[in-house]
């Protein structure tokens, strides 16, 4: 499955990458904002695209409704350690089909990936 | 896994200079603080809150989300056309410049500034605590 992620803190980035599963099954690409991702969404076609809520300029929610307004399809996950309700209902509104708590662990990916597939 | 979470703290040290000097240019580009800028330290403090904690560095993750809570308190304190008194943005910028002191070892750095770092986390508390917004 081909993931995108898209998360200002590399930390988070490296984090997500670090707990994938190494069975060959995944290709995972990184942005690091709205344009990039755009950009990497348009080249890579990812299924899944995982976006971190916090973020400069654009929240992921609103990435993720600036993506389907673009024309771009995919399955959209948000990456918060702000699980309050009015973010979580946001994102429900958009069409994620999950929120996941930060941070992530090897677990919760797993989790996720299983639904997703 | 150890090897994995070594490289991700380093991974986080990188990532936490890169912040902190943004963070020292929003300092510097306008004094006083206005709401939009300490929004903006909000989200540096807030991500790296984050990060402290998916590396478990415990003792920064207090510290960054005491910095988030702090300029969140600030910039809530505020009214249109405010700006944030030199005492709040003397604190802000020695927890900035702790930070940047640690360089690319946060272990290290934990050790060195301890006690410089509860000094500045207890003089915050007070600020807020006595509903000191400016």
């Amino acid at each position: 499955m081909k993931i995108l992620i898209v998360d200002d803190s590399m930390t988070s980035r490296m984090l997500f990458k670090a707990y994938m599963p190494k069975d060959g099954q995944h290709e995972l690409f990184e942005a690091t904002a709205l344009p990039d991702a755009l950009e990497k969404m348009r080249e890579m076609r990812p299924e899944l695209v995982v976006l971190d809520y916090n973020m400069p300029e654009y929240n992921g929610v609103e990435m993720a409704q600036a993506m389907l307004g673009a024309g771009l399809k995919a399955k959209f996950v948000l990456l918060t350690a702000n699980t309050q309700r009015t973010v979580v209902d946001s994102a429900l509104a958009v069409g994620f089909i999950q929120v996941v708590e930060k941070p992530v662990n090897a677990v919760k990916i797993a989790a996720l990936l299983a639904q997703v597939a | 896994m150890e090897r994995v979470l070594d490289s991700l703290v380093h991974t986080f040290c990188v990532d936490c200079q890169q912040r902190m000097q943004r963070v020292t240019d929003i300092m510097q580009s306008g004094v006083p603080l206005s709401c939009t800028q300490l929004d903006q330290l909000h989200q540096e403090f807030d991500t790296l809150f984050g990060g402290a904690r998916a590396v478990h560095l415990p003792e920064m993750e207090f510290f960054f989300r005491s910095m988030a809570i702090y300029a969140r308190y600030l910039r809530n304190g505020l009214r249109d056309g405010q700006t944030i008194a030199q005492p709040a943005w003397q604190d802000l910028l020695a927890g900035i410049a702790m930070v940047r002191r640690c360089g690319d070892d946060m272990s290290l750095c934990l050790e060195h500034c301890n006690k410089h770092r509860s000094t500045l986390l207890q003089a915050i508390e007070n600020r807020i605590n006595k509903g000191d917004t400016r």
